[in-house]
Parts: C-alpha cells; structure tokens; sequence
C-alpha cells in the first residue's frame, strides 16, 4: 500500500522532500524556492519521469522578476505537472507536512513541496501553481498564507502548463507582509504571455476599486455562499469560520447569506476542462520533441514507450479522460463544461458590487447589498496521515472532496487567499480560512486576509 | 435570490448547516459503462501502453464528470478570460502581414539557441 511513498526513483535534499534541486545561493532580500513546474535555466523536471533530465534555456518571468532582489535557493516537490491533492504523485517521494511530530501528514497538493519549505523554514516564501486549489490548498494544510491571483494577474510566461485557461501562479509565504512586497514586484502585464491582464484593464479595475472603497468607507459586505457549506465540514472548520463571522460582525462590517448554485458542478466542470486542456499540453512529451528518450525501436513504440514509462499513474489517467472529454465519443462533455463555467462566472458577477472589468467594464455600481468579498474556510478536514491518505485514493474519488471549496474560484478567475487561523486550543493551524474576491481585486483581497488575521489574533 | 438579508450573531449557527453532500457527486453509483472498443480507441489516441485499467478508471471519473447537465454546443466551446475574447480587435489582412513579418526570435522566450538541448532531433539508431 506504501510503495510509492517509500520508493522513490530520486531523492529530495529535506527530510520533509519538499525541495528537489538547490540552486547556488546569489543573494537577495528574501530566500524562496519555485515550484519545479516553473522554468529557471536548469533543471525542471515537475516531478516527472519523462522530464527527469530536461534543461530550460529560458527563465520563467517570475523568476526573471524575483531574481532582481531575492534569492533563489531551489526548487519544490509537487504532483507530477500539478495533478494531485497530496503531493504524494511524485517520483521524489510523499511531501511530508512539517507542523507534525508524532506520524507522517499529507501537506495536501499539488504545491506541497513549496508550502512545505516555507513551513520549515528553509526559505522565506515559495512560488506555487494554481490550478484548482494547488496553493491554497498546502498553505491551509502547513498553516501559512496561501494566495491565487486572478487569473492572468501574475506571468504564466515560463510555467508549464497543465490546464492553460485555470493556470495560475500562486505565492506562499509565512508572513502576510512578505506576501504583499512578492506580489506587488510580480504583479505586471507580460507581453511573452497571451493570457497575461493587459494594463488598461489593470488601471480599470484600480480605479473602480477606489470608487468602491470610497463608497464603502471601511465597512464592507461579506458573502457566505450557502452551497460551500457541505456535509463534509468538520465542526472545527464551522467553528473556526463562525468565530470569523463574529469577528467581522464585531468590525461593523456586514455579512449576508449568498447562492451561487452552479458551485455543485464545479468539480465536474473542473475536471473535464483541466484533463482536456492537459491532453493537448501534454502530446508534446514523448521524448522526441521533450523529454526522456528511453529508445524504443520503432515510431509507434517510441512515443507510446517514452509516455508510459514517463509519466506517472495518475497522470496517465487524466489524459485519457482529456481525450475522451474532448472526443466525438463523449458527445459533448467539454462543451457542456465550458456552459457551466460560463454561468459559474455569471452567477459571481450577479453578487460582486464590484463590476467584472473583462466582462463588464461599463458595469455600475448599481445594488449596494451586493457582496465585496466571500468568506469560507479553505480546507474541508485537517491533514491526512499519509498512509490514509493513499488507502483513500485507491479506494474512492474522495480526495476531490476538499476541491468544491476551491475550484469556483478558480472557474471564475477570481483572486483568493488562505489564512491560518489558529486550532481551538492548539498554536498553529492546520486549516485556514479563504478569503476571495471579485476579478482584478487582488490588492482588496490581500488586505482583508491580513485585517482578519491582526484581528483574530488580537 | 442569490443575496440573503445581512445576519446577525444569533443566526450564524442557522447559516452554518450543511446544505448537501459532496460525496454525493464523488460516490455516485451511476456508474456510465464505456464500451473496451471506446477505451482502446482513447488509449491509442493518448499515445499510451494498455498497462493500467484504463477502463475501470475512466468509468470511476466519468461518474463525477457526468454530473453536467446535457449541453447544446458541440465540442468547439471555449471560455476564457482574454480580452481579445470579449472585445476582439479587427485586423485586416496587411496588418496580419506586418505583424507576422516584424516577429523575431527571442532569446527571453528560449528561441534563440533551442536545438542545442537536443529537443526536436530524432536520433538514428
């Protein structure tokens, strides 16, 4: 049942596996480590067989932009090319969650090995991708700020992709402060990448935030949506997000109950977008044009070869799912996704006060009982044990449960962040609070999950 | 109506009850049956060896995919949040021409110098 935790083809530098590579230290304000899903010039393997000995020439823009003031000193674990809720999809071995002693914790996925790093202490922050929850997910878990941008806010120039119309680069760090200085030298339009915001509707959305933030004078609204509220949710979780709720009832600000019912078919949304868009991005490894050439004899041989023996399990069974999604055979599947994402973003956009700038950049600020932010806790359970964990996912397809708390937002393209907030009794935190917004509205986000936590912990 | 009236402290626990299940989608027992002859066909055009249960498995995440209510489209759907998606700029066939003949390789985007790596060679045997 262990063995692929306790085998592993390639060994990791921490007792933790969360980082795979060092990179000679040059300095800088900050020492951070970027998921290996991110190219720097070297090695960049996202965990992978098949891009076990792949060299980028190029950096990613993220890392072009960090590296002018920080230092980066590796690279992090992760599920083999983001895909996984554990970061146990690895050919480094299991991700092991440092805020435990007594047995082995997942740290959840698939940026583990960043959040596990940062929660070591062997770097100040750590860049993630987010895809569906991949950041926010192991910040909640290793108790640390965990925050996906709106989608196309931060670079994807350089990042390999999984799901290209989902990808996101997320950050993670310990201290809300370092959060805000990363983000705000990252935060700029690209012209290497297509998806990146263009600046007019940067200016856009921070100009009709001002005109917001004046109308509301400090006193906002807060949404919770009741389809977020599961069966699922531990009473922990309840507790820590009603304590929240106290809070800002406290503050004067105004929380309302919301419904955005296309959230039930996220998950399902979800996965038949991502394994589509990854069964494209992927036909392009098969150790001829990248990655590891493993010399079948034959065409055919070769590619079926160097596909199977390189990427792992899990991987291999989204990319039949993509291609079935997208294929005559399933009728319609992927179509009928991109429907219910088109009314996940529509159903979003009927509760911001906010008008979308992508979508609506005439929008007025027409109903003031709309909401500024929505409010929910970020992880539905505590950690696993790793060894339950991996009977879990032979077993069921329960590991996705935690994703109906992420995935919407991820949808919408909207900005998020996780919060710890301390266990009843306990002085760390093992499930945060998620903090999300209307498009573009990043800054607004950030903020609040910092007002929040100053607050709680007061 | 998707925005409730403002709570107060005393209705925070009513807010707080669960409205559903999760593992409802997750655990569904519709399992759809996808013939072998599909399966096969979908292993090939992934470009994989038959080594896993492949059909078990597609079975087992299609029963969460299948939750989406029967759409009207085909399959040539897209959404995205781009600009030029929801305000395309027109160009006409000159400026496609002038845009295609001021490209050059980047070495900031890894065009420049690329072959040297080895991707992209088919290697004789």
């Amino acid at each position: 049942m262990l063995k692929r935790v306790l085998s592993r083809s390639y060994t990791t530098i921490d007792r933790w596996n969360s980082i795979i590579t060092t990179i000679e230290s040059t300095g800088g304000k900050y020492k951070y480590v970027a998921k290996d899903n991110i190219l720097h010039k070297g090695l960049t393997t996202c965990a992978s067989e098949i891009l076990s000995n792949f060299e980028s020439p190029y950096d990613a823009t993220v890392i072009e932009l960090l590296n002018k003031d920080m230092d980066l000193i590796g690279k992090a674990n992760l599920d083999q090319f983001g895909m996984g809720s554990a970061t146990a999809n690895t050919i480094y071995g299991t991700v092991i969650n440092p805020l435990f002693e007594d047995d082995d914790y997942i740290t959840g996925g698939s940026s583990g090995g960043s959040a596990a790093a940062v929660a070591a202490n062997l770097c100040d922050f750590s860049l993630g991708t987010d895809t569906g929850g991949s950041v926010r997910s192991p910040a909640s878990n290793c108790g640390l700020y965990g925050y996906k941008p709106s989608y196309g806010r931060i670079s994807r120039w350089g990042v390999i992709p999984y799901a290209q119309s989902l990808d996101t680069v997320g950050i993670i760090t310990r201290e809300m402060n370092v959060m805000k200085e990363v983000f705000t030298i990252l935060d700029q339009y690209d012209d290497k990448d297509p998806t990146s915001m263009p600046q007019d509707i940067r200016d856009k959305v921070a100009k009709a935030v001002e005109v917001r933030n004046r109308e509301r004078n400090g006193k906002y609204v807060f949404g919770i949506p009741e389809e977020i509220i599961v069966e699922e949710l531990t009473d922990e979780v309840k507790y820590k997000l009603s304590l929240v709720i106290e809070k800002l009832l406290d503050l004067g600000h105004t929380v309302v109950p919301v419904s955005v019912p296309s959230i039930k078919k996220s998950i399902s949304t979800y996965y038949a977008i991502a394994t589509s868009e990854a069964s494209s991005n992927f036909s392009r490894l098969d150790g001829i044009r990248y990655g590891k050439d493993h010399n079948f004899e034959g065409g055919d041989e070769t590619i079926r070869g160097n596909r199977s023996k390189g990427f792992g399990e899990v991987v291999r069974k989204r990319i039949v799912l993509g291609n079935y999604s997208i294929s005559a055979d399933s009728g319609d599947f992927y179509s009928r996704a991109v429907e219910v994402r088109q009314q996940i973003s529509k159903e979003f956009n009927e509760i911001f006060y906010l008008p979308h700038q992508m979508t609506n950049p005439d929008g007025l600020f027409e109903d003031p009982s709309k909401v500024d932010f929505l409010v929910t806790p970020a992880t539905i359970n505590k950690p696993l044990k790793i060894s339950d964990y991996i009977k879990m996912e032979e077993n069921s397809m329960d590991e996705l449960t935690n994703d109906i708390l992420s995935l919407p937002m991820s949808l919408g393209g909207l900005p998020a962040v996780s919060v710890p907030i301390k266990d009843k009794g306990l002085d760390i935190s093992t499930q945060g609070i998620q903090i999300s917004g209307q498009y573009g509205d990043d800054y607004s986000v950030l903020d609040m999950g910092d007002k929040i936590i100053k607050e709680m912990n007061m | 109506m998707p925005i409730g009236k403002p709570i107060t402290k005393s209705q925070i626990t009513n807010l707080l009850k669960p409205t559903w299940s999760v593992n409802s989608i997750l655990n569904s027992t519709k399992i759809p049956e996808i013939s072998q002859k599909t399966v096969d066909k979908m292993i090939f055009i992934s470009g994989l060896d038959d080594d896993l249960q492949f059909k078990q498995s597609l079975e087992k995440q299609l029963s969460v995919v299948n939750e989406l209510d029967k759409g009207k489209g085909d399959n040539n759907s897209l959404f995205r949040l781009l600009k030029s998606d929801f305000h395309p700029v027109k160009m006409n066939l000159q400026q496609i021409q002038e845009d295609i003949r001021n490209l050059r390789p980047r070495e900031d985007k890894g065009e420049v110098g690329f072959g040297k790596h080895d991707y992209y060679v088919v290697r004789s045997k």
